[in-house]
């Protein structure tokens, strides 16, 4: 390939097909094998950088695959408001790699100056709901586009919760015009931790606002379900998502692995596995009720 | 009802704590006590940070085990708030940390090679350079040489130890081979820089180690020789200057005002 070819940014928006988390294990096998998955997408923290190699490669990297930017951090949630230097990082992200999606979750993670760096569960009332809604649209008028919001996995639920959590994801999405990053394992996770059907949560959520969803395999600790990212996706949560492309048509879809990172075959074979109940679902009702 | 203020500082007091008695701010029981609830959070906030101290700091965690590494990292992470929103930011002050610990009297050499694991760190992340520009440096008449302030790379960073660190640091690198024994009072004056996208440790001499120190405080040249000259043995300056414009560890300079003025514009 030559230097202009690599320059050139692959595509700016990120296909209706399956992709994979980019993790640094595997970034120079991505490179040199250029394996035939849709899009790639990074944890934009990881990419904070002022230089050297990591930016490097995503820059390389980037000029074969779409990219979405995910982010951690950002602490939506956050009652003090959202951290600038964070957003100018992001920013500088964005202005440079030109993501197609750019997401981050509907938690919290700091107070008072303090982050605890995980993605901690917010009690859904009108007041959380404000809050939420103040900080994505900051977010978004800074970074100048759209952000994704993805609802997260959680082990507790807050007593002076009053909204059920995929009312409040809705009205994000309807107040702020953010889209909405639904993350199915997480839906899967929550309605088994908590108790609640996860195809009412499917049914409440606006589709015209669902531009992603995530994959991933959780793990339980005897008495809970814990959203580790370190397994391939749990067979309820195939049929969990075969639900959601019913309710929402075909979405690009992301598997994503964090923790005890497999050989970069194995994403691709979860990959794989999305792809194909993702073809199923692009098919037109007429061949699909024929190919069932 | 509490605010949400109250109800996320309520929150990270009582996971940071560690100390049930100090509540557990609106957690539903739901058929698990809202305790062991905050407990799963407290579990991965926990391991997080651990990871991210483990992944700074391998050669610490090979030289002392790994139960001991998550003794100290636990006491740390109590002590030392994260500030950023970034994991990869945290932990800068654990070779300080490590210093005040009563493991630095039986080590005394580990928080000094903290400090070289930490280095390495920033030292991957840094910023790029253009590179130094030749042809203005072509510019400028050869007896002002000794006026400019060459600037380091901004990927390079200084590190001088009483302890032979490079030598501890390598022992702990799994693929290192040499097994002969280590002098314990051998000094270390070190330069960590990127080789291409690499970091790499050089050990090199006091006399060299006191020049770039002083190039990077941002003194001229002739003031940066003036202090290089107390230190004794040879030290060949120019020498030194080449080799180091030659790998990438100079790459700026600046001249007095008077002297940009009278250079022909390029």
């Amino acid at each position: 390939m030559n230097a202009a070819a690599l320059t050139r940014p692959a595509s700016r928006t990120i296909p209706v097909r399956a992709g994979i988390g980019l993790r640094a294990p595997h970034q120079r096998q991505i490179l040199a094998e250029r394996p035939d998955v849709g899009w790639l997408e990074v944890h934009s923290e990881n990419y904070f950088a002022r230089g050297g190699q990591v930016l490097h490669f995503l820059e390389r990297t980037r000029s074969l695959y779409p990219l979405s930017l995910h982010g951690v951090g950002l602490s939506l949630g956050s009652v003090d408001g959202l951290s600038v230097e964070h957003l100018a990082l992001l920013k500088g992200l964005v202005d440079r790699f030109e993501p197609g999606l750019v997401s981050d979750h509907l938690c919290w993670s700091a107070v008072g100056g303090r982050h605890l760096n995980d993605l901690l569960p917010l009690p859904y009332t009108e007041e959380a709901l404000a809050v939420v809604c103040r900080n994505v649209t900051v977010a978004q008028e800074y970074l100048g586009r759209r952000m994704l919001v993805e609802n997260v996995s959680s082990y507790l639920q807050f007593s002076d919760s009053s909204i059920p959590e995929w009312e409040f994801v809705a009205e994000v999405a309807r107040r702020t015009g953010c889209g909405i990053l639904l993350d199915v394992n997480n839906i899967y996770v929550s309605s088994v931790n908590h108790g609640f059907d996860p195809l009412a949560y499917l049914d409440a959520i606006p589709p015209a606002a669902v531009e992603e969803i995530h994959l991933a395999g959780f793990d339980s600790n005897g008495v809970c379900l814990i959203d580790t990212h370190g397994k391939r996706v749990h067979g309820p949560v195939w049929n969990l998502y075969g639900e959601a492309l019913s309710r929402l048509g075909p979405l690009p879809t992301l598997i994503e692995w964090d923790t005890d990172l497999p050989a970069l075959e194995v994403l691709l074979d979860e990959a794989r596995k999305a792809q194909d109940i993702l073809d199923e679902w692009s098919l037109p009702e007429a061949a699909r009720a024929l190919a069932a | 009802m509490r605010s949400l203020r109250e109800t996320q500082q309520g929150f990270a007091a009582a996971l940071l704590s560690g100390v049930p008695e100090r509540g557990t701010p609106g957690i539903r029981a739901d058929g698990i006590s809202p305790t062991q609830r905050l407990g799963f959070y407290r579990t991965n906030v926990f391991g997080n940070y651990l990871n991210a101290l483990r992944t700074t700091y391998c050669a610490v965690e090979r030289l002392i085990g790994s139960s001991c590494f998550a003794y100290y990292a636990q006491r740390f992470v109590r002590e030392t708030p994260s500030r950023n929103g970034d994991l990869n930011r945290y932990g800068g002050e654990f070779p300080d940390f490590l210093a005040g610990s009563p493991i630095a009297a039986e080590l005394p050499y580990l928080p000094d090679v903290a400090r070289l694991e930490c280095l390495l760190d920033e030292v991957f992340f840094e910023a790029d350079s253009t590179g130094l520009d030749l042809q203005r440096l072509s510019q400028v008449p050869a007896e002002q040489y000794a006026k400019l302030s060459w600037r380091l790379h901004p990927a390079c960073r200084l590190l001088a130890s009483p302890y032979p660190v490079r030598r501890i640091w390598q022992l702990s690198q799994p693929d290192y081979q040499d097994e002969s024994p280590v002098a314990l009072n051998d000094a270390d004056t070190l330069l960590v820089r990127r080789d291409g996208h690499d970091p790499v440790v050089e050990a090199i001499s006091l006399a060299e180690f006191t020049l770039l120190a002083a190039l990077r405080d941002g003194v001229r040249l002739e003031q940066a020789c003036g202090e290089v000259h107390h230190v004794p043995g040879d030290f060949d300056v120019g020498a030194c200057l080449q080799r180091r414009i030659g790998d990438g560890t100079l790459t700026d300079f600046a001249l007095p005002a008077e002297i940009e003025q009278s250079m022909s514009p390029l």
